[in-house]
């Protein structure tokens, strides 16, 4: 309804100075463990976490209350929900994410201890001392995530990087975008 | 061979900024672009390096003396062709005044000269013409390619070839 000036006190019910909105999130509906990983990311849901700013995909973390509304008056119901990034959370009975679960195993690579400048010179360097985690074996540009830690919570790092394959050294080139998506993997 | 450290300058400028990270300078451009003052940059633009058997196939059997290089950078690749390549002439194009006026500390003999890649034009001949314009390998695309060799096939001599390293690609002035 609009509200015309004079402001009345009336207009006023119901507003919450306090109110923080809710962070936004795709998930899917509820499935059991077997069929959660498959299950279609086709929902909008909210969480009271943090957002990352600039990042597109705002999952939870353990811990945060999810909904199902944007206002945070509808809990999700316990239960387990698929998220993007190949993963999904429990949820227990007051709306709580207890858990966060890879829906793959992650791989895991020796990696250059840093990024490059051009691809180019990610190739053939040492690669004793880092070590990345792929969510595939065989790396799909534009899909694969990387991760720089082996429980799959932190994403590697923008830029260049050489990967070692099976190999002494780097042998792999692979550009990373942001939320750890591959975006070129080649060989080199 | 990188450059001597002593002799590279912290700046903060418009179209790039240079900083030392643990001691290294570090040339960071408004894009985000950025160029390290390390051994391998010379190392691999030139095929020196080990293991890396495509650019080393660029060079195999090929000697060069003068050289222009397309792209100025921190100046690595021009101190390593004239300092470790031992050429007689190295000139470097490139369309940055504010970047040829901060790289003040290569070689006398180091010709820099102000010029727009795309529409460069020399009487001079040049054994080798490496090109160091692109950070990514999918910006150097087959047209650029061909444009650019349309140009520079022009300036080699004889038995000059343009290399393109990024993408381990050479082209000879007869093909």
């Amino acid at each position: 309804m609009p509200i015309a000036y004079p402001y009345k006190f009336s207009d006023w019910y119901g507003y919450d100075k306090d109110c923080v909105g809710k962070i936004p999130f795709s998930a899917s509906i509820d499935n059991n463990p077997s069929s959660v990983c498959s299950a279609s990311i086709n929902q909008t849901y909210y969480h009271n976490g943090t957002s990352t700013p600039g990042a597109p995909i705002n999952n939870p973390v353990v811990g945060n209350t999810v909904y199902s509304d944007i206002q945070g008056q509808n809990k999700l119901s316990s239960g387990n929900y698929g998220i993007l990034y190949y993963k999904y959370i429990v949820v227990n009975s007051v709306g709580v994410v207890t858990a966060i679960t890879n829906c793959v195993t992650l791989t895991q690579f020796p990696i250059t201890a840093t990024n490059y400048s051009k691809p180019a010179f990610s190739c053939f360097q040492s690669t004793s001392s880092a070590t990345v985690w792929l969510t595939d074996s065989s790396p799909v540009v534009n899909s694969t995530i990387a991760y720089s830690n082996s429980t799959g919570t932190t994403f590697q790092g923008v830029g260049f990087w050489g990967v070692n394959v099976l190999d002494t050294q780097s042998n792999y080139k692979m550009t990373v975008g942001s939320n750890g998506v591959i975006t070129a993997w080649s060989a080199c | 061979m990188k450059i001597k450290e002593s002799k590279i300058k912290k700046y903060s400028g418009k179209t790039f900024n240079v900083a030392k990270f643990n001691g290294i300078s570090k040339m960071i451009f408004s894009n985000g672009d950025w160029i390290e003052n390390k051994e391998y940059y010379g190392k691999y633009f030139f095929g020196d390096c080990e293991n890396c058997t495509k650019i080393n196939e660029l060079y195999k059997d090929f000697t060069f003396n003068k050289i222009l290089i397309i792209g100025l950078g921190l100046g690595i690749l021009p101190n390593y062709a004239k300092h470790i390549k031992n050429c007689s002439v190295v000139d470097v194009v490139d369309n940055n005044p504010e970047l040829i006026s901060y790289i003040d500390y290569l070689d006398d003999s180091i010709n820099i000269i102000e010029a727009d890649a795309y529409t460069y034009n020399t009487s001079n001949k040049y054994d080798l013409i490496i090109f160091d314009l692109w950070w990514n390998e999918k910006d150097i695309t087959l047209k650029t390619q061909q444009n650019l060799s349309k140009i520079y096939k022009n300036f080699l001599t004889n038995n000059g070839k343009i290399i393109f390293p990024l993408i381990n690609k050479s082209i000879n002035k007869n093909n």
